[in-house]
Parts: structure tokens; sequence; C-alpha cells
């Protein structure tokens, strides 16, 4: 792929990703001018940098988009729901074109059509739009009667959007309709406010006053009251902050040749420990200057995870247009609240997170949420709220999904996990309410008897936790029958990467952390010694005391053969040799400190996932020695 | 002769762009880059370019602005602004601060008129 | 409000339809004047403004477009009466067109009676 595309790539990726964000913010309130600015000049960029590399479809299709904000800023349009979905399913064709670049190396085939396609769209936007299937706020639980006043209402918004001559008294009848609607509704008090929309709208130059107000109107309808004004946009981030765009793969290369480098160190220092033992008249440098060296090298390697550092925000965005969509799909009123999202974490984290994360929020949506009709019933706002957060906590990012829905009802739970033949019924009845709830976690549980197309099937919360477990953070749920709950990811900020050798021993897998290893021999049996029950090896004239890894650990010991393989490690002081039956790869894991029935076992300084599912242990070197020791 | 030229666009795509046609025209001139118009101010002092291309539609201080404070600072040096917006408005608004109005996207033909104007204006103004 | 009858002015060249419309509508409370095309339409309402209009596209002399074209650049209150238009068509064009030319409400004919009298009531603001 020629540079010009790979820059392409690049920078319509960002500029779809601010386009978005100021287009949901824009649609949050369309008086916002710099969304409306901003999402206009993100096309407008869009445009010129299709036309460098050629691309002519993605070019015509981001002039539409331009020309149709453009008569926004003029003041010809109005912001409705219909133009802003017309702008982001342009924006997610052209997210679908850089896609099939970046695979092929090529510009897509066939984008003609599909611009083609998204210029009629936004023509259309403007005229022949099929009453019944004009887009406005959801509102669900319609009576026939009501649906009538719904699309009548409906028409009234679309008609206001017509501009040229008779306006006045489009304006004016639109508004006169839609104000008696309200009162056929038996609803004067609305019906009054839209005759002042159209009051101001017929003395003033600001036009958009009455299509809003019968918008927020329909919102009322079922009878509820006012949701609460929307939340703050997102932050924008500072056009001219100092920020340099760097290859992820070299950030990465870095991150490993700072692992090495971490090894060598510690080679180093073994050196220096035997340059002090043997007295040599230049351990006193060489121990200062291993000093030095491992303090730079830490600082360097504090330096460079930070590198990986994201905001959070890059994983939060995305889900403004997912909500606002399965809200749509769904037909039921669902508003984002997103906080923290500027919390960062490493890329690892953030990169992994979407998954799960979308997983909890689609639940949230489709069985947490509670149709309109029966939020209505209980009391409750017709719009229902889902709530993103983030924060930090000392060294943990705690990243929340709050939804204000039904909550869970642990008796369904308890039924369920019996009816799947998870639990018998004794077990689950004699269970706390959190150990109920931690049945949830469980494979092949589900509550949901239809298959509902969001969801998916099989990907339950088994999954999710298990994938929040491998980046080496825990789940936790809470919550509180008919009024919501909250899925809370406790995840480490910084990615502790330990590079470990694994070896295996006793019919299990092991990790040894490198930086602990000296070096790797094999031995043969008869230079082992005995020092009573120890036993021990010379190594260049040191005695080195040697330790069976699986029998230390209470393993049962494989069948000698004839070399021992041996593996010579040091940490903190102590040192030995650690007798395994073979070795295996080195690998980087996150390690996640040993909990519950591990934490008992002494020597394991953690637990990581392998990729196939089996649990690598890692061993606290020092430990591992000492205990043979005492 | 050879001259430098600062080119001032808040995406790097264009820049480039303009890097191509320019690198076709001119292969032995340097080329300065900007993205915003601190940089391009910074460019200004610390680089001393010959000549001045900017992109009118830039985040912050847009590409007339920029243009403007060019001029003012170094009345004599010869500036374009570059836009896809033909509007007659911002062709006037270009001629007004004394810059040369170039049509995006960049054409071979359309620069080298610019450039070529230019180098004279710098020559005659050197004697 | 609710003490005096709603007016309603049918503007449609068919006799027959004129005559349903006027039976539904008086049946559910309205008052019922008619015109059988667009000029006739507007002399009526220059003389006693109807609380809405039901206008067919398809007429003789003034279709319906061109009337209700005509009714909203007059002056207010005038240009604000509420217009329902039928038609035996349904295409997104035709929609757009009436839309454009200032129809609150398309509906395709034939239009039954409970519609017509409750988007009527919708369209003065009688409560339900």
């Amino acid at each position: 792929m020629n540079e010009f595309l790979e820059q392409f790539l690049v920078e319509a990726r960002e500029l779809v990703e601010q386009a978005v964000a100021d287009l949901l913010a824009l649609e949050r309130e369309p008086g916002d001018r710099a969304s409306l600015d901003g999402s206009f000049r993100a096309f407008h960029t869009l445009k010129g940098g299709a036309g460098i590399v050629d691309f002519a479809a993605m070019g015509r299709a981001m002039h539409a988009a331009e020309d149709v904000l453009s008569m926004v800023r003029r003041g010809d349009r109005a912001v409705t729901a219909a133009l802003i979905g017309d702008c982001l399913a342009c924006l997610d064709q052209v997210v679908q074109w850089l896609d099939s670049i970046e695979e092929s190396g090529e510009l897509p085939s066939g984008a003609d059509a599909a611009a083609g396609r998204l210029a009629v769209r936004f023509a259309a936007g403007e005229a022949a739009i099929e009453v019944a299937k004009t887009e406005a706020p959801a509102v669900g639980g319609e009576t026939p009667a009501s649906a009538t006043a719904s699309a009548i209402l409906r028409e009234q918004i679309a008609l206001l959007a017509i501009r040229g001559e008779g306006l006045e008294g489009r304006i004016a009848s639109a508004g006169r309709v839609a104000a008696n609607v309200f009162r056929h509704l038996g609803r004067p008090d609305v019906a009054e406010r839209i005759a002042d929309a159209v009051t101001e709208s017929l003395a003033g130059p600001e036009r958009e006053s009455v299509a809003r107000a019968i918008e927020s109107a329909m919102e009322s309808l079922n009878a509820a009251p006012a949701p609460d004004p929307i939340e703050p946009v997102a932050n924008r981030p500072d056009p001219l902050s100092r920020s340099l765009r760097v290859d992820a793969e070299r950030v990465d290369a870095l991150v490993s040749l700072t692992g090495e480098l971490t090894v060598a160190k510690n080679a180093f220092r073994h050196i220096a420990m035997l340059a002090q033992e043997g007295d040599n008249p230049l351990s006193a440098s060489i121990g200062s200057e291993y000093g030095k060296l491992d303090r730079l090298i830490n600082g360097l390697q504090r330096a460079v995870l930070e590198l990986r550092i994201l905001p959070l925000r890059r994983v939060f965005q995305r889900f403004s247009r997912l909500v606002r969509e399965m809200s749509e799909t769904l037909a039921r009123p669902v508003r984002l609240v997103i906080e923290g999202e500027e919390t960062q974490a490493d890329k690892a984290i953030v990169e992994m997170l979407f998954e799960p994360l979308l997983h909890v929020v689609r639940n949230a949506m489709d069985h947490g949420v509670e149709p309109s009709a029966e939020r209505a019933a209980v009391g409750k706002s017709a719009i229902a709220t889902i709530c993103l957060r983030a924060r930090r906590e000392g060294e943990h990012v705690v990243v929340e999904v709050e939804d204000d829905g039904r909550g869970i009802d642990t008796d369904r739970v308890r039924t369920v996990a019996v009816e799947r033949g998870l639990a018998t019924f004794d077990i689950v009845a004699g269970m706390s309410e959190g150990a109920v709830i931690d049945l949830i976690f469980m494979a092949g549980f589900s509550t949901t008897t239809d298959v509902s197309d969001l969801s998916g099937r099989g990907v339950g919360m088994d999954a999710v936790r298990a994938s929040i477990e491998r980046l080496g953070g825990r789940v936790q749920l809470e919550t509180r029958k008919g009024a919501g709950a909250i899925v809370r990811f406790v995840l480490p900020f910084s990615v502790m990467m330990t590079r470990v050798m694994t070896v295996e021993a006793g019919g299990q897998w092991f990790g040894i952390p490198l930086d602990a290893v000296i070096e790797t021999i094999r031995v043969p049996r008869h230079e082992i010694r005995s020092v009573g029950k120890a036993h021990a090896l010379v190594l260049r004239n040191r005695t080195v005391p040697l330790i069976g890894l699986a029998a230390t650990l209470g393993w049962a010991k494989a069948e000698s053969s004839a070399d021992a393989t041996v593996v010579v490690a040091s940490s903190g002081g102590v040192s030995g040799g650690l007798e395994v039956d073979r070795l295996g790869a080195r690998m980087d894991v996150m390690l996640k400190p040993a909990e519950g029935l591990l934490s008992g076992i002494p020597a394991i300084a953690g637990t990581t996932m392998l990729g196939d599912g089996g649990v690598l242990l890692v061993l606290d070197v020092k430990e591992v020695f000492t205990l043979t020791t005492s | 002769m050879v001259f430098k030229i600062l080119v001032v666009d808040d995406s790097k795509l264009a820049r480039m762009a303009v890097g191509k046609v320019l690198a076709g025209l001119y292969p032995n001139w340097t080329r300065v880059e900007a993205a915003n118009a601190d940089e391009a101010l910074a460019a200004l002092d610390e680089q001393k370019p010959d000549l001045v291309v900017v992109d009118f539609n830039m985040p912050g201080r847009n590409g007339l602005d920029i243009a403007a404070e060019l001029r003012r600072i170094r009345p004599t040096m010869p500036v374009a602004v570059i836009s896809a917006n033909h509007q007659q408005e911002i062709i006037d608004r270009a001629n007004a601060v004394g810059a040369t109005f170039l049509s995006k996207p960049i054409t071979e033909p359309a620069l080298r008129d610019f450039l070529a104007g230019a180098v004279r204006q710098i020559q005659a103004g050197a004697k | 409000m609710a003490d005096r009858k709603m007016r309603i002015l049918v503007v449609d060249d068919a006799n027959l339809i004129r005559l349903y419309y006027r039976r539904i509508l008086e049946e559910a409370g309205f008052e019922v004047e008619e015109a059988l095309n667009g000029i006739e339409g507007l002399e009526r309402l220059l003389v006693s403004p109807a609380d809405a209009l039901i206008v067919d596209i398809n007429m003789p002399q003034m279709d319906g477009v061109t009337f209700l074209s005509a009714l909203r650049r007059q002056a207010l209150p005038l240009s604000s009466i509420p217009a329902l238009v039928t038609s035996t068509e349904s295409s997104a064009g035709d929609i757009a067109t009436a839309r454009a030319a200032g129809a609150n409400f398309y509906c395709v004919k034939p239009i039954g009676r409970e519609d017509l009298a409750g988007a009527m009531a919708m369209f003065c603001g009688v409560r339900a």
C-alpha cells in the first residue's frame, strides 16, 4: 500500500471518530454551533482526503453530507433525527470502505453504487419520506388512536423541515395541528407550549423551535414526567495539544526490548553479587554502577509502559452510536450517559474491553431495561438510562455499566440454575443472595427463553468474566430488584507483563519469571550430591542447592532419566537450581495475584490463564528456595 | 534558485499531496510543514521560508486568518490560500489580504503558476 | 373552546365523496361545508374560514396541490388552516409533493369512518 493510502486510512479513521462524536452532540443539542462546524469540517476534510487518493465515490458521498450540513449552517434546514441518522450512515459506509482498503490495499470496487444510495438518501431526506417511516424518538406501547396521533405529529415535524414559499403558512399550520392533537389527547399544557413555540418561530429567525417543541412533547405522550436534561458533551481533545502518532508495533517492540533489557540487567546483578562475594576489588564500583543501571532501567520500563496508556474514551465512544441503534431496534427509549471517559488505562486493556462491555450493555438493554409500558406502570421515567463510567482507584481502573432497569431477580436465577442442572434445589435454597448472583457467571446460564438477535447465543457472563480475568481483573455484580444493576470491572491500571519461562514438573506447567533465571543446564545424575536430605550440585566451583520442583510443591515426581534438567535461578539474594521435567516456551503473561485456594499454597506468586484455558502457576522463586531451607 | 516553502494544513495527507506536486515541479526546493497557526508562526520565525501555502479549512484559526497574519509579519512574502470551497467570497477575502487563491485538490499547472509568480516576486523584491 | 361546532371544508369534485364525508362528520359533531374545486375552495375560505380542510389531489379547474400552495401563501390566520390531503395514489413522490405544498397529513382513499372523524378531531383540537 502506498504511503498516501496509509496516511489516508489513519486520518480518515480519526476524522470519522470525531465526526460521530460531533454529530451525536449535535443531535442532543441542535443549537451547538461547535458540533455543527466540527461535523461539517470533518466531512469536508474527508472529502479532500478522498480526492487526494482518487476515491471519487467517497468524495461524492462526503460532498452530499457536506451539502446537507452546509444547509443546516445557513439555517435552511433543521437538525432532525433523520438528518443525523443519514450522516451517521454515511460515516458507517466510510468505515466499511476503510476496512476494505486496509484488507486489500486498494480502493474498494462497487463503491459507486453505495455512494449513489447515500446521495439519494440525503436528497430523499428533504422530501419523499413516507409518513409511516419518518424517524422520530421511539415512543413505545401505543394504542391505535395514539398511533395515529404519533403519525400526525411526525408528519408535522417533516412538514416543518421544508423551506421555500409559503413557509409561514406551513409553520403555522403544522404548529396548529400539533397543538390541537395534544388538546385532543387532553394535554392542553403541552398544546400551549407548542403554540408558544409557533409564535416565537414566526416572530424571529429561530425556526427550529416548533419542531423541537413537538419532538419533546412526543416524549411525554406516555404521561410520564420529562426526563432530566442530557449530560454534558464529551470532552473535546485540545486541537493544539502536542502529540505524536506512532505505530503500535513500534511501541510493542520498545516494550519487548525493555523486557529483554531487564533480563540482561539481572544477569549483570548476578555478576555484581559474585564480585562482592569473591572480594573482588572492583566489586564496590560494579555494585554502585549496577544500582544506577537498575534505577534507570526500571524508570525506562515504567515510561515505556506509559506509552501504551490510552484514554477509555476510545472504547466508550463506540457505544454512543450502538446504544442509539439498539434503542431504535428494540423500540425501547434508552439514553446513554458516559462519565470519566478521560480515565486512562493500558492499551491492551482498552482494546480488549470492548467485547465484554458490549455484551454487558446489550444485556442491560435487552433484558435489564423494561418496555416503556412496564416502566410507566412502576412510575419510572419513560426513557431508561444506561451509565457507562470509569475511574481510577489507586492501582486499579474501575469500569461500571449501570442501568435503571428491572434488576436481577434472584428467585428466577435460583429456578433457572436448578432447571439447567447447574445446582441442586437444596444447595440453591441455602445460598446467600451474593452466591446466587454468582451463579450467573456459570457457563450455560441464561434466564432468557427467547433468542434475541442482539445478545446472541451462548455468550454469557462466564465469557465476560473469563475475558476480564485474562486481563488481570475481576468482575462484580450488584443489583437491586426493580431498580437496576451495576456490572463492575476492576482492572489493573498498568499491565504487569511478566516475562516467564515455562517449565513442566510433575505433570503441571509452571512459569518462572525470566528476570530470576540465570541459566538452564543439563546435569548428569551422578553429579548431583546429597547433602543430608537435600541435594546440591557444583556449578563453576560453587555449591548450589538443587530442588526438585515437583517434589517440593507436593506433586508427584516423574521418573528420573539420565540427565536432570535444571533451571538455575536467583531472587532476593537466594539462589539455587530447580529440577524440572522439561522446559517450555518463554512468554509474556499478565500476572494475577493468587487468590482463594491458591493463595494458601506457598511459593506461587500468581497465576495466569493460558490460551487453551489452562492455568499457569507462576513461581515466587525466592519463596521456593526459602521453603526448602527452613 | 532553491527556495524554501512552508505548507500549512492540519491534514498530513493534504501536506503530502502538496509535497508530491511540488516535488514534480521543483525537486530541489526544501519544504517545511506546519499543522496549525502556532506551528506556522513558529516555522516562519525559525525556518524563514520564502513562500507559504495555507489550507483554508482548519480548526481553530482558519487559513485566511493565518494568511493575513503572515502577510502582516512579512508583507513581501508570497502567500497562497488553498480551499476546496470555491465561493467567490473566499476568493475575494484571500485577495483582500494579498494572498493568491488556489483550488483544492492542488494541480500541477495551478501550483506552477503560483510558484512562477512567487519566484518573480521574490527576485524582484531582492533587488 | 368546545362550545361551538368545528367547521370542516370538504374540497372534492366527486358528489358521492362529499356526501360520504358529510354524513360521517356531521354524525361526529362537525359542521360541514363543500367546494367542488380549488377555486371554489379558496372563495369559501375567504368568506368564512374553516377549522380544518379535507382536499382531494385530483380536481379540475384547480387541483389540490395548487390550491394548498396558494392557501399557504395567504396571510395568517387563513394560511394556517390544517389540511388533510386525500388521493387514490400512495407513492412517496406524491406524498412529498403534497407535503411540499403544505399538507399536514396525507390519506389514501377510501378513508375509513373512524380515521376520518379521528383525524378531524385531532386537527381541530376536539377532546377525545
